[in-house]
């Protein structure tokens, strides 16, 4: 079978088999990943997202969101397995399987997939065929790489904005490769730039939302998303096995190591691994292949060091310094993110190591070695498997969130819908209790106003719009018994004519997680119950329109 | 000469004066010598690139020092003067660094690694392995001599440090000196023990 063509069966089935618990109808909910049956909104021209999200949006005249998610998730696995099995610069196929699989299937991967951050996968599984392109650059005449390569690298920016971070000094250090070529460097990097303008103009006017939501990232942020210490093993070691995602200390979903005891051994396995295919590197006298390899290794340095971030003790106050002087990188306040790009040096050096062994061992001695090597990604991770172990379904929106969707969408006013409980991530019983980010203003429409605080133990929220801040003053008061200036308020608020302050005639309560303690609207005469069932609850407010505003 | 130096000297002390800074009356002297001696462009790209070390480093370490106003604009002065001398001369910077330059990359990419372990392991630990990686890359240091002379700098740097009033740097300086002493005599024991061990000896004694 042409190798090619083996390739991409192989890793269609793998992508095929993670994915075929989700085949039947139904959504994805996974944190952030949300999909709601509404079709997807047109973007701002000025967004970083323009290109991808128009595109998704073109997809959905032809496709209902959860195919376009389900095929989304196949796209990650199968695109990262394949692109990095069709780089790696080996020869047999148990390296490059090796490879790909180490790619596609490891704790990084599976983390952020149950965090719902799949733009940010779909940018990783995009990296190795850019890598390819600039591969290719130094003896290519044509321009078209060039081209293809800009559109990819503003495609894999508009999934993810974090990517001109992640992957830009990445692509710097790799122009060094086609250093000879200085045309298709000049067409990629001049065209990346003018494919970007859309969202670089509205930062250089300071109109842009991406500028603004960077600067109000704080040391705060940084504290609440650092990168997490392993108990055992320390902040390096759980960094280098794909480990110390933020959400992995809020205890959200399970964790491979978990349930492999003998994890750091794997990990080991994996270094080694690398280190081997640095040693064929350096052995086979292939200069690109050696520059190639020393910007891996530096790269991944690299990306060990910021993912350590302000969570390194010795080097804290050096980041706190870097993220105070060039607020550019406050946008990576999470910097976990960035150890896909250590992933990719595991995976195209390991590759490399894999042809090493597979070149000094023979007969049944090569097999069983190899056999057993190429099952490390799966024992590594076998939490990828059965559905993300269990925790990721599809799920059916309750009828009733149609029905009042439908009584809302009736009213064509100018008027706010309040969403209760009042929360940015809540456990949705139809969603088997697992959290989720709030999904009222994804389902019911942009009149929606939900809570966008973080609730964590640093940073309470960024929320500034007046409309919200009014609510938590309002709960406030009705919970602690004060206001926002730490007044101590008797009686209660009045909510109704405290709700029509702020332009809203509907308030929706969700009986999802903490619902039954906001008991104090059926106290309230004005607010009149127009649905109920058992997923949610309707007010009106009739004293919505009798005040002044 | 001394026609060619005295004004030199003399641009030297005037920025120094009216701006009482040393960095930009190093950079303004440099650059005038550049043209008078007619130095290649090289020196002031070189000396623009210490001067932005010196700058991120300051930045890095918050350190602040008398006398000198902003390492970054010095640096960028000698760059842009550096690339106006470059055109206009005509040079082959790849000519004058060719036979450098496999020593350039193995320096650049030891302090590049040294640089990027230090967030990892901390600043003793990365000097240490830098220092030994250098020493890898760069066979002719390996001398323990070259380990005195570094442990010399560290200690050399304690008083400056303190005077400075950067204490913990001065302490760091400390250690480091510290340890290069003691990497010194290690390697003054692996010499004699290699050499007592050196057949040739055995063979000869006489």
């Amino acid at each position: 079978m042409n190798k090619n063509l083996l390739l991409l069966v192989i890793f269609t089935l793998l992508s095929l088999v993670i994915v075929s618990r989700f085949l039947g109808p139904g959504y994805l909910l996974s944190l952030d990943a949300v999909a709601v049956p509404v079709r997807t909104v047109w973007p701002s021209l000025w967004s970083t997202s323009f290109f991808y999200t128009s595109l998704v949006a073109v997809l959905n005249i032809f496709l209902p969101s959860d195919w376009i998610q389900k095929l989304l998730l196949f796209a990650i696995f199968f695109l990262a397995g394949w692109g990095m099995a069709r780089l790696v610069p080996v020869v047999s196929n148990p390296a490059k399987v090796f490879a790909g699989l180490v790619y596609a299937v490891n704790p990084f991967v599976y983390g952020r997939v149950l965090v719902g951050h799949w733009g940010l996968l779909l940018g990783y599984s995009l990296l190795p065929f850019l890598v390819k392109l600039f591969i290719g650059a130094d003896q290519s005449k044509k321009i078209a790489g060039a081209i293809i390569a800009a559109v990819l690298f503003t495609l894999i920016i508009s999934i993810d904005v974090h990517f001109v971070l992640i992957f830009g000094p990445v692509l710097v250090l790799l122009s060094g490769l086609a250093i000879r070529n200085v045309r298709w460097l000049g067409i990629f990097w001049g065209l990346t730039l003018l494919l970007n303008l859309n969202w670089l103009i509205s930062i250089l006017i300071g109109r842009s939302e991406l500028a603004e939501a960077v600067n109000n990232f704080s040391e705060v942020d940084l504290r609440t998303f650092q990168s997490l210490a392993d108990q055992n093993y320390g902040l390096i070691f759980n960094l280098l096995s794909g480990y110390g995602l933020w959400a992995e200390g809020r205890k959200i979903f399970v964790l491979a190591k978990d349930i492999v005891s003998f994890w750091p051994l794997i990990t080991i396995v994996l270094l080694g691994l690398g280190c081997l295919g640095i040693v064929r590197t350096f052995k086979s006298g292939d200069k690109k292949l050696k520059i190639m390899a020393g910007l891996l290794i530096l790269t991944s340095l690299l990306a060990l060091d910021l993912a350590g971030g302000v969570a390194l003790p010795s080097a804290r106050e050096m980041f706190l310094s870097l993220y105070d002087q060039f607020p550019v990188f406050r946008g990576l306040r999470e910097p976990q993110k960035v150890i896909g790009i250590l992933f990719f040096g595991y995976a195209y050096l390991g590759g490399g190591g894999v042809e090493y062994i597979w070149e000094r061992l023979s007969g049944i001695k090569r097999q069983v070695v190899v056999g057993t090597i190429l099952l490390i990604p799966f024992v590594y991770t076998p939490t990828v498997f059965s559905g993300f172990w269990g925790q990721l379904s599809p799920v059916e929106y309750p009828q009733s969130y149609f029905q009042v969707k439908k009584i809302l969408d009736r009213d064509k006013g100018n008027f706010l819908v309040l969403a209760f409980p009042w929360h940015q991530y809540m456990r949705y019983t139809f969603n088997h209790n697992r959290p989720v980010t709030n999904l009222a203003p994804l389902f019911f429409g942009s009149r929606v106003l939900s809570s966008q605080n973080y609730e964590t133990k640093y940073l309470d929220s960024h929320d500034s719009r007046p409309e919200a801040l009014h609510i938590s003053g309002l709960l406030r008061m009705e919970t602690e018994g004060i206001n926002l200036l730490g007044d101590k308020i008797d009686p209660k608020p009045e909510w109704s004519a405290g709700l029509a302050a702020a332009n809203i005639k509907y308030v929706l309560l969700f009986k999802d997680d903490d619902w039954k303690d906001y008991g104090f609207l059926d106290e309230d005469g004005k607010l009149r119950i127009i649905h109920n069932d058992n997923y949610l609850r309707l007010y009106q407010n009739d004293s919505w329109g009798t005040l002044p505003l | 000469m001394t026609t060619k130096i005295l004004p030199v000297l003399l641009l030297f002390l005037l920025i120094l004066y009216v701006f009482s800074a040393a960095d930009l009356a190093v950079a303004g002297s440099l650059i005038l010598a550049s043209v008078l001696f007619q130095f290649s462009a090289v020196w002031l790209f070189t000396t623009a690139f210490l001067f932005f070390v010196g700058y991120i480093a300051s930045q890095v370490f918050n350190i602040h020092f008398d006398f000198v106003a902003d390492l970054s604009i010095a640096s960028y002065v000698l760059f842009v003067s550096g690339l106006a001398l470059f055109f206009i001369r005509g040079e082959k910077i790849t000519q004058s660094l060719a036979h450098l330059k496999g020593d350039i990359l193995k320096f650049g990419g030891m302090v590049l690694l040294t640089l990027l372990i230090y967030p990892l392991v901390g600043l003793t630990l990365a000097l240490v392995l830098g220092y030994g990686g250098f020493i890898i890359a760069f066979p002719r240091y390996r001398s323990n001599r070259w380990s005195f002379i570094v442990a010399i700098l560290f200690l050399i740097g304690c008083p400056i440090f303190l005077i400075t009033k950067q204490d913990v740097m001065a302490v760091q300086s400390a250690t480091l000196a510290y340890i290069f002493l003691i990497i010194g005599v290690f390697q003054v024991l692996a010499n004699s023990v290699g050499q007592k061990k050196s057949p040739k000896e055995l063979v000869h004694p006489l």
